[in-house]
């Protein structure tokens, strides 16, 4: 039964993939009216980023962690509510698998600014039988899951909301990390960044915003090729349009990184190269990368508390573990995601994307 | 050889204090313009930063087109001539959820010390001369790195004050220390002057639990900077209010300070010295010139326009001259400042985590 659901999410999914189907038609018509991402934009997100499918082995970690974090002997769920951010276009579709694998009865509550997907997933399930409904507010009763998607400090009001005995599983925001270790293939490391950050303009949290590289040479190269890189795709996967508080962000971001090291700055992107620095600091989400010249033996002071916030490290294995050996496992760094150059931004469907919050709360 | 006379600059550096302190005291013959050139030229040379802004920019001269370096770049950094190890203080801002905090270091605190008191005389310590303090804040020798501390010191012992710490570094404000301050005072029948924090007024507010003390003629409060999570927030004319009534004070009497760690000195409301004065507009002293910048291109907006803050102040002679902020603003025609915040972060628009939410208020 559970997986029968599972399946017609997919099925749905691959309708919303395909931009000849009606119901391609619609989310992609909805989402020019809502998202800020650009036609192709939205194209790239639905093709390339939405799960349309997982192993047997995936859907067997994604059932594990449903089940993690239950109190032993208390029953599943009756109903999951979901509650949902302004997230990245596609973030409904998993929120959704890992809700109907939580319960019997699903009740989402999309957010306000970006419905689209959500809205549509929810009216084709129920339309395939499955009991699951939209809501603008939600009414967790005993025993429900309420699992909900957004910034710390909502996540924080929301659970504070919540009747006793009710299960709370947040997800908060992140930011991914990529690493270039000394072995790496420059040109090829910078092309693989660029197919990590254009995707939903940066805005995801496995998005990556900082790339450490171990020495200056290599980390000039880098920044260089990267400049070409994003450059480029943006003529194939234009960025959509900033906000003026985006702007904003970027014009101060700008100038502090011209006081501290150089940048290369493109027509819709912003790469900041910079070495000696004590500590990193997040780019704004307008596909604006901090490369930071950063001894692996260094990662640890550097990446400091923020390493809290990390969803994702990407590099390949090598570079990976020169630099995580040095970070400090016990901040949360082991539940973060590992990925090659190219793929951070293609979790398998094994459970959430951000894997930080594996506990649940009563 | 010792490790003073090996930085070949001191000697530039401190004729150009000189040339400072004569300004502040108005006993120059130099212009503002030609000062700030000067500085901004030896910045350029020995401050890395600096340097690299303006070589990033292609252009140093005028006041109008001197680097402004963000704020931002104190936290991540030196921001100074001098090396290290001539450091005489270095104040540092409150911490962020990235831990880093803004340091700016002092090599020499004679000109800090001469813009602080110049102004403040001009503006807030005017007759009738305050007798006493009642201080919200730490010493700075409980607090070392804090530029507010250093400053309520400076103003206690040059003034003479009989001075009652109220605040303990680990504990917040004492109210039973403040119930007696404020009943002494009274008592003593001399001007006071009540010096605070936001978040310390309101913890102190929320202790006095409505009891008010008529402190003598002539005493006023100053109050500075904002809440930034130690305390709930309340809007700025609420707590204007309830310190005007807690201590018997006309409104006027509560004088609000414009400051910041990455300066050397500091704007003031001028409604004690000015009957016409607008509330919340702030007077820079004449070594410190406000512009209002676009926050999209930083690019200077005519008098009159909202933008953010950049801020020139000659008496960061070691640091930076010019700072780039992120406070909303709008400077009058003559050129007092209408502060109106901080510019808040763009929101999340995904699950990315914001700017905002690592640099925090």
């Amino acid at each position: 039964m559970i997986d029968e659901r599972l399946e017609a999410l997919f099925g749905i999914a691959r309708r919303v993939r395909d931009s000849s189907d009606a119901l391609g038609v619609e989310v992609r018509a909805g989402l020019r009216a809502m998202s800020s991402l650009s036609t192709e934009g939205i194209e790239l997100a639905l093709t390339e980023h939405l799960e349309v499918d997982a192993t047997e082995a995936q859907r067997a970690s994604l059932r594990a962690w449903c089940r993690a974090g239950r109190t032993a002997g208390s029953p599943p769920a009756t109903t999951c509510h979901v509650v949902l951010s302004a997230h990245v276009c596609t973030a409904a579709l998993r929120a959704i698998a890992i809700a109907l694998e939580s319960a019997a009865n699903v009740v989402v509550k999309p957010s306000r600014r970006d419905p689209v997907l959500a809205e549509v997933l929810v009216r084709e399930l129920a339309r395939a039988g499955i009991s699951i409904c939209v809501a603008t507010d939600i009414d967790p009763a005993r025993h429900d899951e309420v699992h909900a998607y957004g910034a710390d400090a909502t996540l924080d009001a929301i659970h504070g909301s919540l009747p006793e005995g009710v299960r709370f599983r947040g997800h908060g925001s992140g930011f991914g990390l990529a690493c270039v270790g000394p072995n790496d293939s420059i040109d090829d490391a910078a092309s693989a960044l660029a197919r990590d950050v254009v995707p939903f303009d940066q805005r995801g949290c496995l998005s990556p915003r900082v790339v450490l590289v171990p020495d200056v040479a290599r980390a000039t190269a880098f920044a260089d090729a990267l400049d070409r890189s994003l450059g480029a795709a943006a003529f194939s996967v234009p960025r959509g349009a900033l906000a003026p508080d985006e702007r904003a962000e970027l014009a101060v971001f700008t100038r502090t990184c011209e006081a501290l090291g150089e940048v290369l700055a493109g027509p819709e992107h912003t790469i900041a190269l910079a070495e000696d620095l004590d500590r990193i600091f997040l780019p704004p989400t307008t596909r604006a990368v901090l490369v930071a010249v950063v001894e692996p033996s260094k990662a640890h002071c550097v990446v400091g508390p923020l390493t809290r916030y990390l969803t994702t490290i990407g590099g390949n294995a090598e570079a990976i573990d020169a630099y995580a050996a040095a970070m400090d496992p016990a901040d949360r760094l082991a539940s973060a995601r590992r990925a090659p150059l190219g793929s951070m931004q293609r979790p398998p469907l094994d459970g959430p994307v951000d894997r930080r919050q594996s506990t649940m709360t009563e | 050889m010792s490790s003073r006379s090996a930085w070949p600059a001191e000697a530039e550096s401190d004729a150009l204090h000189a040339r400072v302190r004569s300004f502040i005291e108005g006993v120059s013959a130099e212009s503002f313009e030609e000062l700030s050139a000067a500085i901004a030229r030896f910045q350029t040379e020995h401050v890395e930063p600096v340097r690299r802004l303006a070589r990033a920019r292609g252009r140093a001269g005028s006041n109008a087109e001197i680097p402004a370096v963000p704020t931002d770049v104190f936290r991540l950094r030196r921001v100074a001539a001098h090396p290290p190890e001539l450091d005489v203080r270095v104040f540092r801002t409150s911490g962020t959820t990235s831990g880093a905090r803004g340091a700016h270091p002092f090599r020499t605190l004679e000109t800090y010390r001469a813009a602080a008191m110049k102004h403040a005389l001009a503006t807030f310590l005017v007759e009738p001369e305050p007798k006493r303090a009642i201080v919200l804040a730490p010493t700075s020798i409980e607090v070392n790195d804090s530029s507010l501390s250093f400053m309520l010191d400076l103003f206690i012992e040059v003034l003479r004050l009989e001075a009652q710490h109220v605040f303990d570094a680990s504990r917040g404000v004492d109210i039973a220390r403040l119930d007696r301050a404020l009943a002494n005072a009274a008592r003593a029948g001399e001007p006071v002057l009540v010096m605070g924090t936001a978040f310390a007024y309101v913890h102190a507010l929320d202790g006095l639990d409505d009891r008010q003390t008529a402190l003598p003629r002539g005493s006023r409060a100053m109050l500075t900077g904002g809440f930034k999570g130690r305390s709930r927030e309340v809007p700025e004319d609420e707590l204007r209010a309830g310190l005007a009534r807690a201590f018997g004070l006309a409104e006027r009497a509560v004088v609000g300070e414009y400051g910041m760690t990455e300066l050397s000195s500091q704007l003031y409301e001028t409604s004690l010295v000015e009957q016409a004065a607008s509330m919340r507009t702030y007077r820079p002293p004449a070594w410190v010139r406000v512009n209002a910048v676009d926050p999209e291109t930083l690019a200077m907006l005519p008098r009159g326009t909202e933008g953010i803050a950049r801020i020139v102040d000659l008496a960061n002679v070691d640091s930076s001259i010019a700072i780039q902020t992120q406070d909303r603003v709008v400077v009058e025609p003559n050129g007092d400042v209408r502060l109106f915040g901080r510019l808040p972060g763009a929101p999340p628009r995904g699950c990315s985590l914001a700017v905002e939410e690592i640099v925090g208020p």
